[in-house]
């Protein structure tokens, strides 16, 4: 019944905890980051499916910097590049730490495996459903 | 803006430019135009003090986000925002201030054990086996050596009296640290002093900060009370004390909590009983609807008084409310915890004051209940006497319908004798009928005498016939008077009314019944 199918609302992909830590981790892991560059990041390779809030981002990072899996250092920024004397910000970067890097491969083994799982119940054509 | 693959400075460290982060001299230009600036400072200004963390923690994350709200200003404004509708969206962005600030907390809490997700998975069975593993690490318990029990002394708990092991000299809070303080306990102390630093450190405890306090030096057992009392953080807890036998320690409630942590039962019957909330069921035969007690409705009661205890014991430590430090079960009638001493102690104080509560209210009732009980008696005790004499009143009545139908049926018999006598003797002649019956005294009367004696008869039955009429008036009334008083006894729960009214009814039944099969019976005879 392909008429059925086309009814369901398309089920949107949605981000959980786990795979949030797996994301970020994985993002820092490619090159040092800092916060709004990895929520920009993981939008952009998403093609926008995954969002990731600045209220469970910022949470994250300072857990995991906690748990000693990232480590930090600060920068300070400035908008107007040309004037010595004006005041920056502070801008927070993280680098992956030797335990984060085990945790991300732990987290990817693990999402290796919930997918090939998942995947042995599924047929090659994708058409469940449909055959019913 | 910096891209997200732009390499980090290579440094990595704080830079020490003029003027650095923390401290921006007063009349500099800022980065960015003072409207967003106000708004977004504004905004971290209300933020930071809601996230209860440590200073250095709070500042970090202050810079953090100003970061991130300033860059994502720049972005929103290249895609046409006017700067406020930019600033605005950006806050908006970060979600509820309270929900953020408490993200953070959650996220920045000192480690925890979470052993009790495990253990709470097969309850029934092996509460034993979990106790002894959540019991490694803990001081041994109170119950094996009383005389040795070391006293635990938490933030929360604060008589001075639980000090006095550091008794001696004293000290000027103005001025002392709590490195000082806990040097002068050390002076007096006949035991070691070991002090967790790295876990006074990780909760945000200043050790060289001077305490400040605006008092006269006061014994060093008190100084150390106010201390701990002052130094305590809303949201990360504060020192904890273990004066043991051996070595006196000196760490935080966090600490303590995950070392006393243990897995205990405790029976709620009760609590359940009083909660429980039965369901109403239909049963049949007869049709009734009958309150159920059902392990559905045990578990409603058991979730209730969970969420009261819960709600009465820092709630924050609760699974249930995001905490990682307690959790517990309703097992048929028993409460399963697991949680650290301090908690457990705070729940058994709930749960004995609702069972006193419950007690009392259940008192309150019984004492209702027998008040209305004896009022019940009271009135069948007035009624029943009446009921008695109603009996001995219809029963004589019927005693009296009872003659009096007898005697007016033998005054309509006597009568009709007159009458068929006379008859027959004008028919038959009375001379021929005296002479055939010379034994029968009536034929040998006059035809007068007859008359007079079949108009005395006649008169007789009737007046007979209204006296019956009345005597069955005033057994109706009895009667109907009676019933009201039996209908009256069984609303009071008077059993030997119900019975004799079941009775009553079941006679009525059979009545009815037989009527029934007469009728029957006559129609079928009938031609």
């Amino acid at each position: 019944m392909p008429k059925a199918n086309q009814d369901l609302p398309k089920p949107a992909p949605k981000l959980t905890s786990a795979h949030a830590e797996l994301l970020v981790l994985a993002t820092i892991a490619e090159s040092a980051s800092y916060g709004y560059a990895i929520t920009r990041a993981i939008a952009s390779r998403s093609e926008g499916d995954f969002v990731l809030p600045p209220a469970k981002l910022y949470p994250l990072l300072a857990k995991l910097e906690k748990q000693e899996f990232v480590t930090t250092a600060w920068e300070e920024v400035k908008a107007d590049a040309s004037n010595e004397q004006a005041n920056g910000r502070r801008r927070k970067w993280y680098t992956i730490a030797p335990k984060g890097a085990r945790r991300l491969d732990q987290l990817a083994e693990a999402h290796r495996r919930f997918n090939s799982i998942v995947d042995t119940f599924l047929t090659t054509d994708n058409s469940i459903g449909a055959t019913t | 803006m910096t891209g997200p693959n732009t390499p980090p400075p290579s440094s990595f460290s704080v830079p020490t430019e003029k003027g650095g982060p923390r401290s921006r001299p007063k009349g500099m230009p800022r980065s960015v135009a003072p409207s967003t600036q106000d708004q977004v400072q504004r905004w971290l200004d209300i933020f930071v003090p809601m996230t209860g963390l440590p200073k250095p923690r709070a500042n970090d994350i202050r810079a953090e986000l100003e970061d991130h709200l300033r860059a994502r200003v720049d972005d929103l404004m290249i895609t046409g925002l006017s700067e406020p509708e930019a600033v605005q969206q950006a806050v908006n962005e970060l979600g509820e201030t309270a929900d953020l600030a408490k993200q953070f907390r959650t996220a920045l809490k000192p480690k925890r054990n979470t052993l009790m997700h495990a253990a709470l998975i097969a309850i029934a069975g092996s509460v034993l086996t979990l106790g002894v593993l959540s019991s490694i690490n803990a001081p041994p318990p109170q119950q094996a050596t009383p005389q040795k029990a070391a006293a635990v002394i938490q933030s929360d708990a604060l008589p001075t009296n639980d000090y006095a092991f550091a008794a001696g000299g004293t000290v000027d809070l103005r001025t002392a640290t709590l490195n000082t303080l806990f040097d002068q306990v050390r002076e007096n102390l006949d035991r070691p002093l070991v002090i967790h630093w790295d876990h006074l450190d990780d909760i945000g405890i200043q050790m060289d900060k001077p305490l400040g306090l605006d008092a006269d030096p006061v014994p060093t057992p008190e100084a150390l009370r106010l201390a701990i009392a002052h130094t305590r953080n809303p949201d990360f807890g504060g020192i904890a004390v273990v004066n043991g036998p051996e070595v006196v320690e000196i760490t935080t409630d966090g600490f303590l909590d995950r070392r006393t942590k243990q897995i205990r039962s405790r029976d709620v019957t009760d609590l359940i009983r009083h909660y429980e909330i039965p369901k109403q069921q239909q049963v049949f035969p007869p049709l009734r609807v009958e309150l159920v007690r059902t392990r559905e409705t045990a578990e409603a009661a058991g979730t209730e008084i969970l969420s009261t205890i819960i709600e009465l014991t820092t709630s924050q430590d609760w699974t249930d409310y995001g905490g990682d430090l307690a959790h517990a079960n309703v097992v048929g009638n028993s409460l399963i915890i697991d949680a650290p001493t301090r908690i457990h102690a705070a729940v058994e104080r709930v749960i004995e004051m609702m069972e006193v509560e419950v007690a009392q209210y259940n008192a309150r009732s019984a004492e209702a209940a027998a008040q209305k009980s004896a009022e019940k008696q009271a009135k069948i005790g007035s009624l029943v006497p009446s009921l008695d004499d109603l009996r001995e009143t219809i029963s004589a009545l019927k005693a009296d319908e009872s003659r009096a139908e007898i005697r007016r049926k033998v005054a309509v018999e006597e009568a009709a004798r007159a009458m068929s006598t006379v008859k027959t003797l004008r028919v038959n002649g009375e001379e021929h009928m005296r002479k055939m019956n010379p034994t029968n005294p009536y034929l040998q009367l006059s035809t007068e005498q007859l008359e007079e004696i079949l108009s005395e008869t006649t008169q007789k039955a009737a007046s007979l016939a209204a006296e019956l009429a009345d005597i069955k008036l005033r057994l109706d009334d009895a009667q109907a008077f009676r019933k009201n008083l039996l209908n009256d006894l069984v609303q009071l729960g008077y059993v030997p009314a119900l019975n004799e009214a079941k009775a009553e009814a079941q006679r009525h039944r059979d009545q009815l019944k037989r009527n029934a099969q007469e009728s029957t019976r006559t129609q079928s005879q009938a031609p």
